[in-house]
């Protein structure tokens, strides 16, 4: 079997989605009941941090020839810088810079446009989405059992939910998850050319707003 | 993901909205309360008269925005994105064969699967994905429409859609480009669908020609059409919602034959007979935009190489005047917009398809008190694409996945408000992400004239250049060029 990424974690992503549905939950009751605030200015920048799930697959990484090569996903810090604009009382528009780094010094650069909607104005939960450019530099294990580091860029979406308490005050934070998924193209790696390498990364977040 | 059953779907769906339209009716024999229209026979009744009295007043009613809108319920949207799913699923269930059915028999421990996986991208073909898929998502999209949630709030119900039909509505592993096409496509098929099928709608009828409209425009936007049988709202008496109501509206259909020929040569080429609408709803360079896809552009093309060799939808999401103009149809006006657009283009020569966002500078200047000139530039991303290529995935599969860029412009020369000429260049760069790792640039240049013939008959001839080059990593580049000649008749309305 080829694989392309290294391998630790178990039921990393089950941990994540828990983790992320019961911030939810017990933030739920009390933010609901938080009563719309005045709007404050049209720029605000958003910082944040967290923990991810990732792991990276080909479409001839497997035996087969086809994906499922049985990549694993690994721990990784990420954090995140994302100066945005109030386009209205529900929508906020802006960039995102996103780095995340594995145990195994594999470094991941996330630069998207970001959207976040506010489904009902004046309440904190939100959903989010982004499209934007990814470049990967990672210590590859081959399957010759060497390690090469290479570097990589390509495309990448999220999408995600979280919540917000203290909207439109000075400071605001909450909790987010969210799923970033990269797509690389194929990459010669050593000896061995990887086509079509996905990666897929589950984040749980916390972030604070400077308004 | 496997081929989706679009159409064994609509039939289901059309079943129950022909079923239904008899007990929507019964419902609503009355005048709706809330209807102001005149009345169609006979003089006021006393109801009428009260009627009248409760149309004078000014409407309020929070759940809807004017008489004529539909109530705004958001979780049954929701609800609704959650039953299409359901409806797909079942509908694959019942009319795959039998060795297929497997895969859409799912459960939590399936969803949980599909969601630790990840995404991949898939193999299925060309129609599959830039066709099936986006209609897929106009269905969610429109959900949020028929619900009276704004263009803004519809579009996340279009991933919504996806992303549960990728996790949890088969088997197959999620694929990243269905969520983008059917996200991307679905906003604008949907928004498309449900402001033609508004344009068939006429809330003030009543009777047979009042429910012809109905079902004709169910057929376009099968969700809106059923929510409206089941609510009542197919039979109320009311004017139409402002926001369907374009601010001119063109349409032209064209009929004749297209040669398409290869290397630079036409020689040899034989001809296949094509039919084409196209439609303008609003108009692109004029004001301010007040709502996304308030003016909107449709493309669509029968035969010429393919069952469906071309669609195209360019809708505005943002539009205004640039600098101030002095007013009247004369004076000279410039616009920048913000254009969202889809793609599909399937013949002998080439296939592509995508989603793009793109920015677009038009002037217009009079020339003559008859005659004026439109120019237009424009440029933006492609934010996912596919074009075919030397690259086979299973038997379904040649063609690459990839983003990019697309940029071009043009002029057109109206007279009287008729084009009769126009000249434009578009070009394309696409990056393969999945695929045969290459470089795909695409140029088209093309030249069309149009000579009014009686009333709105015209006759019409297009000349078209594509040059094609892929620069493939582990191949040798490859260089396509197309002449593409077509005659049509056209009927302008």
């Amino acid at each position: 079997m080829d694989e392309v990424t290294t391998v630790s974690g178990g039921h990393a992503v089950r941990t994540v989605v828990a983790a992320t549905l019961g911030l939810l939950m017990v933030v739920a009751p009390a933010t609901a009941q938080s009563p719309a605030k005045p709007e404050r200015g049209d720029f605000a920048l958003a910082l944040g941090v967290g923990y991810a799930a990732a792991k990276a697959d080909c479409s001839n990484c497997s035996p087969e020839g086809e994906y499922g090569s049985g990549a694993v996903y690994s721990d990784v810090a990420a954090i995140a810088v994302a100066p945005v604009w109030r386009v209205n009382s529900r929508v906020v528009a802006g960039a995102e810079l996103q780095i995340e780094t594995s145990r195994n010094d594999a470094r991941a650069v996330y630069l998207m446009g970001i959207v976040r909607f506010h489904p009902w104005a004046g309440k904190g939960f939100f959903i989010r989405g982004g499209y934007g450019l990814l470049q990967v530099k990672a210590p590859l294990d081959l399957p010759d059992g060497t390690v090469n580091t290479a570097k990589y860029r390509g495309m990448a979406l999220n999408y995600g939910a979280g919540w917000m308490f203290h909207q439109n005050r000075r400071f605001s934070w909450g909790p987010y998850g969210a799923h970033y998924v990269g797509t690389l193209g194929s990459a010669v790696i050593g000896s061995f050319q990887a086509q079509n390498i996905i990666g897929n990364t589950w984040l749980a977040g916390f972030a604070v707003v400077i308004d | 993901m496997r081929p989706l059953s679009v159409a064994g779907a609509l039939v289901a769906v059309l079943a129950v909205v022909i079923a239904a339209p008899g007990l929507a009716f019964a419902q609503d024999s009355a005048p709706a309360v809330t209807g102001y229209a005149p009345p169609i026979f006979g003089t006021l009744s006393p109801d009428s008269a009260r009627l009248a009295e409760t149309a004078a007043r000014p409407f309020q009613n929070e759940a809807r925005p004017c008489p004529g809108c539909p109530k705004r319920r958001p979780w049954l949207a929701v609800g609704e994105v959650l039953g299409i799913n359901v409806l797909y699923n079942v509908v694959n269930l019942v009319i795959k064969p039998e060795e297929e059915k497997i895969y859409f028999k799912t459960y939590p421990k399936i969803w949980w699967n599909n969601i630790s996986y990840g995404f991949e991208w898939d193999d299925n073909t060309f129609m599959v994905n830039q066709f099936g898929h986006p209609y897929q998502g106009n269905n969610y999209f429109t959900a949020g429409r028929a619900n009276g949630l704004s263009f803004w709030e519809s579009a996340p119900l279009a991933a919504l859609g996806s992303l549960t039909w990728e996790y949890m509505g088969e088997r197959h592993k999620p694929s990243l480009n269905d969520l983008v096409m059917t996200t991307m496509g679905g906003i604008s098929l949907g928004e498309m669908f449900n402001r033609t099928a508004w344009l068939i709608r006429d809330p003030r009828q009543t009777g047979k020609a009042r429910l012809t409209r109905e079902i004709v425009a169910t057929v376009f936007d099968p969700i809106t059409g059923l929510n409206r049988f089941i609510s009542g709202d197919s039979g109320k008496v009311v004017e139409k919602p402002a926001e369907y109501i374009p601010t001119s509206l063109h349409a032209s259909f064209d009929a004749g034959v297209l040669w398409q020929g290869d290397n630079l040569s036409l020689t040899g080429a034989t001809g296949d007979p094509f039919l084409q609408m196209n439609l303008g709803y609003g108009t692109l360079a004029s004001g301010r935009s007040k709502q996304p896809f308030d003016a909107f552009l449709v493309d669509l093309r029968f035969g010429g190489g393919a069952g469906i060799s071309e669609a195209q939808v360019r809708g505005r999401l943002y539009g205004r005047e640039l600098g101030e103009t002095s007013g009247g149809a004369a004076s000279p006006s410039r616009h920048v917009m913000v254009v969202m657009g889809y793609d599909y283009h399937d013949n002998t020569a080439y296939q592509f398809g995508g989603q793009s966002i793109s920015f677009a500078f038009t002037g217009m200047r009079s020339l003559s008190p008859a005659w004026r000139l439109a120019t237009t530039l424009h440029g933006g991303g492609l934010v996912l694409g596919a074009m075919d290529s030397l690259y086979y995935d299973g038997p379904d599969r040649q063609y690459d996945f990839g983003p990019g860029l697309s940029y071009g412009g043009g002029m057109v020369l109206l007279k009287n408000g008729w084009p009769v000429a126009r000249a434009s260049y578009g070009g394309m760069w696409m990056h393969t992400v999945d695929g045969a790792q290459a470089d795909h640039w695409a140029q088209s240049l093309r030249f069309d004239l149009i000579a009014p013939l009686k009333g709105r008959l015209g006759v019409g001839t297009t000349a078209e250049f594509i040059r094609r080059k892929s620069y493939y990593d582990a191949a040798d580049d490859v260089l396509q060029r197309f002449p593409q000649l077509r005659v049509y008749l056209t009927w302008t309305k």
